[in-house]
């Protein structure tokens, strides 16, 4: 557990999560979504709080514990921690983040705006497990994706790598032929002139496979 | 017609608007068809104004009080216009591609003879004469952008030459350009001495490589020509040379001191080029039957236990199998793996494209490795911010001039340690020590711009040295400056390094990492070639052939002296005094 990744999550839920409700709002209003029968309430022609915002995302409304509106504080909890995850890349972080992010947010409708939080069973608790869900998905993805080498990559468009090139070596070396100390992977050996691809970095690459 | 008189300038003086100093005084010069000149002199002695006397600049571009006259075929520049000296004078500058106006050769040669509305036949004669005197027979049908920095000066050349000048200018035409841009280009300056019969007079810093070409040297100091004579007889006195900051060629060098020493006779010609020094020597050397002995020995030991000691230090920068591909495909770094320690001097040497600046990149964390690891003190590069890594790494630009942005020198070297937030007396204290360092006080309350280019590197070293860097790079830091001003650029980065600073450069300046560099790091294709001590990596001529790189003069003199134990040299006072030492063994023992 890192604790600035964890408190990196927290900020970065804390303030996405918000925004991408009002975002959520916004386009179903814009797209008319109510033409489906997709009706979200969160905005009702009249200024909008960041206390209503923050009420809707720990469902401690009950406008917000049903339907549609539960549907898109679900998808915006998720997306919010699907973009944590790929910023983090640590689900314990994650987690915790998220539990620090929950706190903060019944802190501030609690103990700053003096609004009485109310939960309810099982609605207010389903958006935890779904973005755990989608930020393992990411972090899954990530590093299915970091297993792809550069080399890979470059084979993908036709350009293989011999094996000699690819190890990693530890420096200082020296040269099999003539025992010089090597700072580098030098293609020529400084003291004798040996070819060290073919004798050195080749045989290396023997010994590793 | 040649020997004809095609350039007169007599009791010339010039100083520009608004300054009281004269930058031309009283010269009297005359040039004859098919000569071919070679100007040198120090950095601001008046070699670029002299030359713009000649090709009209000045008076009908620049302006300020000309005295005497510039006679080209008898007429005054004053009374020609611009479009009819161009029709005598053609210039080739440093920068190729400040001259193009098209984006294809062929456009670009035949762009000149087409403005001056000469007919088809003629545009096609000259285009025809432009290409062969030059060679660019096979760049023709090329974009002007896809060419290199030599061929692109080749074409410059070429489209000089399309306009049949009577007289041709070529202002340090190889400047910018890695070895093999300049050799394309001064193979096609041979070819144009051998077949026209313009004047040609050439800015050069690179005697080794022209003298030989030339037919008269002109020494320019202070605005005066102070010496004019044929080649050998100029750099027959290196101490005249050496008195205005311009290094004479090492072969005559070598032969005139070990004349002056008794060694050689005085009547052996002053050579110019290493084969002709070599000759001589050899001479000698059999002629008094030099034994083989073991100065070689004595010289690379230490050498090489210093190397192979470095390991015991702590290493500053760790490279791991780092490749960079650009975002075109280009794969510029494959698989570099290189560690530096603590207070090593290391010379990194290449040619364009060899992955020199992509490597300083990484280390500046300014690119991110496509696979690998850039590791400073222990720490990876892309985990520091950069004013981390602006503590351990400075970078000093080639060009001074893209660093200085204040108003006075004292902001100037403040400007890094205020971005650090360090407090005002931390602040004062380390400006005060740069300031020290580089013998810049008096100067604080100047504006950095108003400074010579000397002084201005000086300011650019300071305000790096005020962050405290551990590493100092620096990229081709002497390009386009005379022997003297190299020298004490060079000279200061050593005295850095004796204080404990790691210093790597970048150049194509092969003297220079002769001469100061511990250790050679050769790239080629994004590869280490070689890498060793100095003096080892000189003495593998074959290995540095493959990426077209020869070592100095001085160390290809040496190296041609083998058979007699003559060790791999660096500069020119060790070749001399090896050469003394054998010369006078034997002498002694006759």
């Amino acid at each position: 557990m890192n604790i600035k990744d964890t408190l990196r999550s927290a900020w970065l839920g804390g303030v996405t999560a918000p925004i991408l409700l009002v975002i959520i709002q916004f386009l179903s209003r814009e797209l008319s979504l109510a033409r489906f029968g997709l009706i979200i309430t969160l905005y009702k022609e009249a200024p909008l709080s960041v206390s209503r915002v923050v009420r809707w995302l720990l469902i401690s409304d009950p406008e917000a514990a049903s339907g549609v509106n539960l549907l898109a504080v679900i998808i915006a909890w998720a997306i919010t921690w699907a973009i944590v995850a790929d910023w983090v890349k640590r689900i314990d972080d994650i987690a915790l983040g998220m539990i620090l992010n929950y706190v903060v947010y019944v802190l501030y409708l609690s103990w700053y705006r003096h609004i009485p939080v109310k939960l309810y069973f099982p609605e207010s608790f389903y958006p935890i497990p779904i973005s755990l869900l989608a930020a393992g998905l990411i972090i899954l993805n990530y590093k299915r994706k970091a297993k792809i080498t550069f080399f890979d990559k470059l084979e993908k468009v036709g350009i293989t790598i011999p094996e000699k090139f690819r190890i990693d070596l530890s420096i200082p070396l020296s040269c099999p032929s003539c025992g010089a100390t090597l700072y580098s992977n030098s293609q020529y050996c400084w003291r004798c002139g040996a070819d060290l691809e073919s004798i050195l970095y080749e045989k290396m690459a023997g010994e590793k496979k | 017609m040649r020997g004809e008189t095609v350039l007169e300038i007599e009791n010339l003086s010039f100083r520009y608007h608004g300054s009281k100093e004269y930058v031309l005084k009283n010269i009297n010069l005359k040039f004859r068809r098919g000569e071919f000149v070679l100007l040198i002199g120090p950095s601001g002695c008046g070699k670029t104004t002299l030359i713009n006397t000649i090709n009209g600049i000045i008076p009908h571009v620049i302006q300020g009080l000309r005295k005497g006259s510039v006679r080209i075929l008898g007429e005054d520049v004053k009374n020609l216009s611009l479009a009819e000296i161009a029709t005598h004078v053609a210039t080739v500058f440093q920068d190729p591609e400040t001259q193009f106006f098209t984006l294809s050769v062929l456009d670009e040669v035949v762009f000149g003879p087409e403005n001056l509305r000469l007919p088809r036949e003629e545009i096609a004669r000259r285009l025809e004469f432009a290409v062969k005197a030059t060679g660019i027979e096979d760049l023709l049908d090329k974009d002007l952008m896809s060419l290199s920095g030599g061929q692109k000066q080749r074409v410059a050349i070429a489209s000089a030459m399309a306009m049949m000048p009577d007289i041709l200018i070529l202002d340090e035409p190889t400047t910018n350009l890695d070895p093999q841009g300049a050799s394309e280009v001064l193979k096609t300056i041979a070819k144009l001495r051998k077949d026209t019969n313009a004047l040609i007079i050439l800015i050069e810093h690179r005697l080794e490589e022209v003298a030989k070409y030339a037919d008269r040297v002109l020494v320019m100091n202070n605005g005066q020509i102070i010496a004019d004579g044929p080649p050998r007889e100029i750099f027959g006195n290196p101490d005249l040379l050496y008195s205005i900051g311009i290094r004479p060629p090492w072969a005559a060098e070598t032969i005139v001191r070990l004349q002056n020493e008794g060694l050689i006779s005085s009547d052996e010609p002053v050579p110019i080029t290493p084969d002709e020094a070599a000759e001589i020597l050899i001479k000698y050397l059999k002629k008094r039957k030099v034994k083989r002995n073991n100065y070689a020995q004595e010289l690379f030991s230490k050498e090489i236990e210093y190397f192979e000691k470095l390991r015991d230090r702590e290493p500053v920068i760790e490279i791991q199998n780092l490749w960079h591909q650009y975002p075109d495909g280009t794969i510029a770094l494959r698989g570099v793996s290189l560690t530096i320690y603590k207070g090593e001097f290391v010379g990194i040497i290449g040619q364009n494209g060899a992955g020199k600046t992509t490597l300083l990149l990484h280390l500046l964390g300014l690119l991110r490795p496509s696979h690998g690891v850039v590791k400073i003190f222990g720490r990876d590069v892309t985990k520091m911010s950069v004013a981390e890594l602006s503590q351990s790494v400075g970078l000093i630009f080639q060009n001074p001039d893209l660093m200085l942005f204040q108003n006075t020198v004292w902001e100037e070297i403040a400007f890094g340690p205020k971005n650090l937030k360090l407090p005002r007396e931390e602040i004062e204290r380390r400006v005060e020590e740069a300031l020290e360092m580089m013998r810049l006080k008096g100067f604080e309350r100047r504006h950095p711009r108003a400074l010579s280019r000397g002084q201005r590197h000086r300011v650019a070293v300071a305000s790096i040295l005020a962050m405290r860097p551990k590493i100092l790079i620096a990229d081709e830091p002497t390009t386009g400056q005379d022997y003297g001003s190299r020298k004490k650029y060079l000279e200061l980065l050593e005295e850095l390094n004796r204080k404990g600073t790691t210093v790597i450069i970048v150049s194509h300046d092969m003297d220079l990492i002769a001469r100061y560099a511990k250790r050679v790091v050769v790239l080629r294709q994004g590869r280490v070639l070689l890498d060793g001590p100095t003096r080892a990596v000189f003495s593998r001529e074959d290995i540095l052939a493959k990426t077209h790189l020869a070592p100095p003069y001085v160390t290809r003199i040496g190296n041609k002296l083998g058979e007699f134990g003559v060790p791999t040299v660096l500069t020119v006072e060790e070749l001399i005094l090896i050469l003394a030492n054998m010369l006078k063994e034997k002498v002694k023992a006759e």
